[in-house]
């Protein structure tokens, strides 16, 4: 006790008064980086009671009120973002005692940033399959799905959706790639690309049921197909805000060639984007087409 | 004392991954099981079909299953036995995470073998889609 009170080990004391934390490896405990985390704010709590609005006011079916929530609840976590992650520090590395000194700032899988994004986005995937799962549940438990003749989503605007969101995960990774290498231009390039690509994409999704008239309240079939394209549109828009984000990220230098966590855990997230998209156009799409 | 700096990320030598097979094993076999059964008696067979060729499925994906898991499990034994006999679990040593790791995934892999021949005696009680 009087050794730590001594500060005979790690991080004895906060020179420059932020709240640091050591990490390390997962078995061996080996120090790997020196981490600076987001102080006190009240930002996470208004964007808990924003998000949870979003859910409270749709179950009293006050849409106006959910929307208003959803966009306060957007703004307040993308201002915590901005504010608290991935900021570039004053120097590259810190001695941090006993003879160590640890990088302060990583990216890509060996980063704790990363890791976050794969295992929220495995729980997103666990989600995902669970709706595709219920697709498949109906078709062994009722005969008529897909009900006879069937009006399921035109094919043409579906493989539209596949191939518009596969540029635009294509046009991410390039994004980051090009941002490594510096190349200012073309990353701003593939990032408007990426955007454009995804929009597209999303509105060939949502295109695909719409044409037809698929209607989610007349069969099991149709609310299960609208679920599943309206999963894979949203997750579509949200990797459109994380590529504004980023650019804007890079615009006001809070992002570089070397400090690049925020561009490459979105390219992280467009990799799961562009599976969802996948799946749900060979499901919704290609699946009546060989049963 | 003069600062020194280490590589941003050093590999674990001793893996998690390894304790992960066998419960992943276990639920492939169940998911492979539900499907099949699902999918015979929904579009193969009238209701209330036999069950037979789902039955020879579930032992061929049981005993896929139970090999998998036994090199599994034979990997672990061999990481619990790492050293002398004499050897421990329990002290700050890369030794003893090792061999504790190996304990762990050895008793892991037993209870996925559990697991793996009840769904597989479950789906060899039923005769019929009923």
């Amino acid at each position: 006790m009087r050794d730590v009170d001594e500060g005979r080990f790690y991080l004895p004391d906060a020179e420059e008064g932020r709240r640091e934390t050591i990490v390390t490896t997962a078995v061996d405990a080996v120090p790997v980086q020196c981490l600076r985390l987001g102080g006190n704010t009240f930002l996470t709590l208004f964007a808990a009671l924003f998000t949870g609005g979003i859910f409270i006011f749709s179950t009293f079916h006050w849409w106006h009120l959910a929307l208003v929530s959803c966009v306060f609840a957007l703004i307040t976590i993308v201002t915590w973002l901005w504010t608290g992650t991935a900021e570039i520090p004053e120097r590259p590395e810190k001695y941090v005692g006993l003879g160590l000194t640890l990088p302060i700032y990583l990216s890509g899988p060996a980063s704790v940033g990363w890791w976050g994004m794969l295992i929220t986005m495995l729980g997103v995937v666990t989600a995902f399959i669970s709706l595709v799962f219920g697709y498949f549940f109906y078709w062994t438990a009722r005969p008529d799905f897909p009900p006879n003749p069937t009006n399921g989503p035109s094919v043409p605007w579906s493989v539209a959706a596949l191939v518009f969101v596969a540029g635009a995960w294509l046009m991410t990774i390039m994004a980051r790639r090009w941002n490594h290498m510096d190349a200012r231009p073309w990353f701003y390039a593939a990032i408007t690309t990426a955007v454009l690509f995804a929009a597209a994409g999303s509105t060939a999704l949502v295109a695909g049921p719409w044409v037809t008239g698929l209607d989610p309240a007349a069969h099991v079939y149709g609310a299960t197909v609208w679920v599943l394209v309206i999963w894979s549109a949203a997750h579509v828009g949200l990797g459109v805000i994380m590529h504004l984000y980023c650019a804007v990220r890079r615009l006001a230098g809070r992002m570089t060639a070397v400090y690049d966590q925020d561009i490459v855990n979105v390219t992280l997230f467009w990799h799961f984007v562009a599976f969802t998209v996948l799946i749900t156009v060979a499901v919704v799409a290609g699946f009546p087409l060989v049963i | 004392m003069n600062p020194t700096t280490i590589e941003p990320h050093v590999p674990d030598r001793y893996s998690l991954w390894l304790l992960t097979i066998g419960p992943a094993i276990w639920a492939v076999h169940l998911l492979l099981c539900y499907v099949t059964a699902a999918i015979w008696c929904a579009k193969s067979v009238p209701p209330g079909g036999p069950l037979d060729g789902v039955h020879t499925a579930i032992l061929c994906y049981t005993g896929v299953a139970l090999i998998g898991i036994a090199v599994t499990g034979w990997e672990g034994l061999r990481r619990h036995r790492h050293g002398t006999e004499a050897t421990t679990h329990d002290l700050d040593t890369r030794e003893d995470r090792h061999r504790f790791l190996g304990f762990a995934t050895l008793l892991l892999s037993g209870l996925s073998a559990v697991g793996v021949v009840y769904a597989a005696l479950a789906a060899q009680y039923f005769d019929t889609c009923r």
